[in-house]
């Protein structure tokens, strides 16, 4: 039974593996001409790293942009029951839900208007009402377990309001957190339609060059940009694992306070 | 130390969705409508949506979008149960496991899209390990799972994605808040089908509702990986859009909007439908903990 789930996994990522160090793999052989001709090639072409540099900054901007303008209506949402709130949870939850493709054609009017279209700016702002759903709600379901009496001792204790923020609320929801900002990260990452009609030519991330060399019929290439391309959210979901566990999401930090 | 207000703190968030959400929708919906033409002889009305409502392509295209949503969604909720369940008892193996469960979850939706298209199209992996193991005699004996017109390879793509994100959402409840009530079920003489079908899948239910409307609305809208896997005939709506969207024929606009603007209202329709049946299970739940 786990055999089949290791089976789903490894189809995931084995043949992108095998095929990235192929030079021509053709049918029907079973094994390919080992080559690293595929990696020369990506490490040479700036146009790689720079796609690579590209897709960081974006998706970083999107995370950090998301995390402090959806903090306090996650907080909100989490802490406090008040009227029209069914409303504002069904708008939060709205990006999450309506496709790419219905927004993108209005924001790319409109962002014409605004004239940044094609430009760095219009396309972190683009993912960013996007990655909002996960941030929000993640963050609210960390704050529905959220004592606020914590802060309450901490403002009696005469900590500023900044303080409270920082040495309070963040540590007790920062599994939470964490969780977050690698859903939102993760969504930004894999934007492909959004960065194409709002970026266009002037902004390059690496689904763009992704997607052209899939389309393109040199598989080899294709699966080592798609090795670098899937490196760092790995690395990310590593790094955050410990926050992953059911624990960690629903007590939060309140452990370590 | 006074509290903010609450509109304070919702402002920030709000206003985002609105500024970069809501107005694009609108704009696409008067688009829609013809307002702002650039062309000088059409009149602002529905035109464009009746043109799209009658059309063969965009009835084939729903159709075969809804197709697509279903079946994933269907068979990803029933292997995330069966994985989840299993995965729950101490087995061996089982760390690892947990690992394995969470990996799709971070790798974008058209790389696994692009590794299905490696492994199951005529020319690809595993119609050669038939073609070696003597079962299939050439490339065009081993079935068409891609660029087919049921979307196979597509379906594929999206369950291997979303089962794991199902899963994850019915794991934690199940090593969390269902088994004391599991245990309270067995005491009281239930056996396994009984509790399963009795406790463990109505606490479930919830959560699977939630994971999996996300999952559904994404396999019906999604323009990656029906792009990358997808025939010319039909396309998903999205693609339809796409493709109307940049037409070299400005008429073609307007449709392209009002496509879009149908995915959007059953997107809507379909997260009411999905509040006002979470809430009812939520007071059926308050109900049966009294």
């Amino acid at each position: 039974m786990l055999a089949l789930l290791y089976l789903a996994i490894i189809a995931t990522i084995v043949p992108i593996i095998l095929w990235s160090f192929s030079f021509r793999w053709a049918y029907p052989s079973l094994l390919p001409a080992w080559s690293l001709a595929a990696w020369d090639y990506v490490f040479q072409q700036n146009a790689i790293i720079v796609a690579l540099i590209d897709s960081i900054a974006v998706s970083s901007a999107v995370t950090l942009f998301t995390m402090v303008l959806g903090f306090t209506a996650a907080k909100a949402l989490g802490t406090r029951e008040f009227r029209g709130k069914v409303a504002v949870e069904l708008l939060v939850l709205l990006p999450a839900i309506v496709p790419a493709i219905s927004a993108v054609m209005g924001m790319s009017g409109i962002f014409t208007l605004l004239k940044c279209e094609n430009t760095f700016l219009g396309v972190v702002l683009a993912q960013i009402p996007f990655g909002m759903p996960y941030m929000i709600m993640g963050l609210a379901s960390a704050f529905k377990n959220y004592d606020m009496e914590y802060e309450q001792a901490a403002s009696t204790l005469g900590a500023s309001r900044w303080r409270t923020l920082i040495e309070v609320t963040v540590p007790a929801i920062f599994p939470a957190l964490v969780v977050s900002c690698l859903f939102t990260f993760v969504v930004s990452w894999s934007q492909y339609l959004l960065t194409l009609i709002i970026g266009g030519s002037a902004v390059n991330t690496l689904p763009l060059a992704l997607f052209a060399l899939m389309g393109s019929g040199d598989y080899g290439i294709a699966c080592a940009v798609s090795i670098i391309f899937i490196l760092p959210v790995l690395v990310l979901l590593v790094l955050s694992s410990k926050y992953l566990t059911t624990n960690g999401i629903s007590n939060g930090g309140v452990n370590q306070l | 130390m006074r509290q903010t207000r609450t509109w304070v703190m919702l402002l920030p968030a709000l206003l985002v969705i609105a500024v970069l959400f809501i107005m694009p929708l609108s704009y696409s919906l008067l688009l829609s409508l013809n307002f702002f033409s650039i062309t000088t002889h059409t009149t602002v009305g529905i035109q464009a949506y009746l043109n799209v409502l009658t059309s063969q392509s965009f009835l084939n295209s729903f159709v075969f979008s809804l197709e697509i949503a279903s079946v994933s969604t269907a068979m990803s909720i029933l292997i995330a149960i069966v994985v989840s369940m299993v995965l729950r008892r101490r087995v061996a193996g089982r760390r690892f496991a947990l690992f394995a469960y969470q990996f799709n979850i971070p790798v974008p939706h058209f790389v696994v899209a692009f590794s299905v298209l490696l492994l199951l199209t005529q020319t690809g992996l595993v119609s050669r390990w038939l073609y070696a193991l003597g079962i299939i005699s050439s490339s065009s004996s081993f079935p068409m799972l891609v660029f087919d017109q049921y979307g196979i390879g597509i379906i594929i793509t999206y369950v291997l994605k979303f089962f794991p994100f199902i899963g994850i959402a019915v794991l934690s409840l199940l090593l969390t808040t269902v088994g004391d009530y599991e245990q309270q079920a067995a005491t009281l003489g239930a056996n396994g089908l009984k509790r399963f079908f009795y406790v463990l899948l109505p606490m479930m239910m919830p959560a699977i509702l939630f994971s999996s409307i996300l999952c559904f609305a994404y396999a019906f809208g999604s323009y990656e990986v029906p792009f990358l896997l997808g025939s010319t005939y039909p396309k998903t709506l999205a693609l339809l859009a796409y493709q109307q969207f940049t037409n070299i024929n400005l008429n073609s606009r307007p449709e392209a909007f009002a496509i879009a603007n149908v995915i959007t209202l059953v997107m809507i329709v379909l997260v009411i439908a999905e509040y006002t049946q979470l809430t009812a299970m939520n007071k059926m739940a308050v109900k049966r903990d009294h």
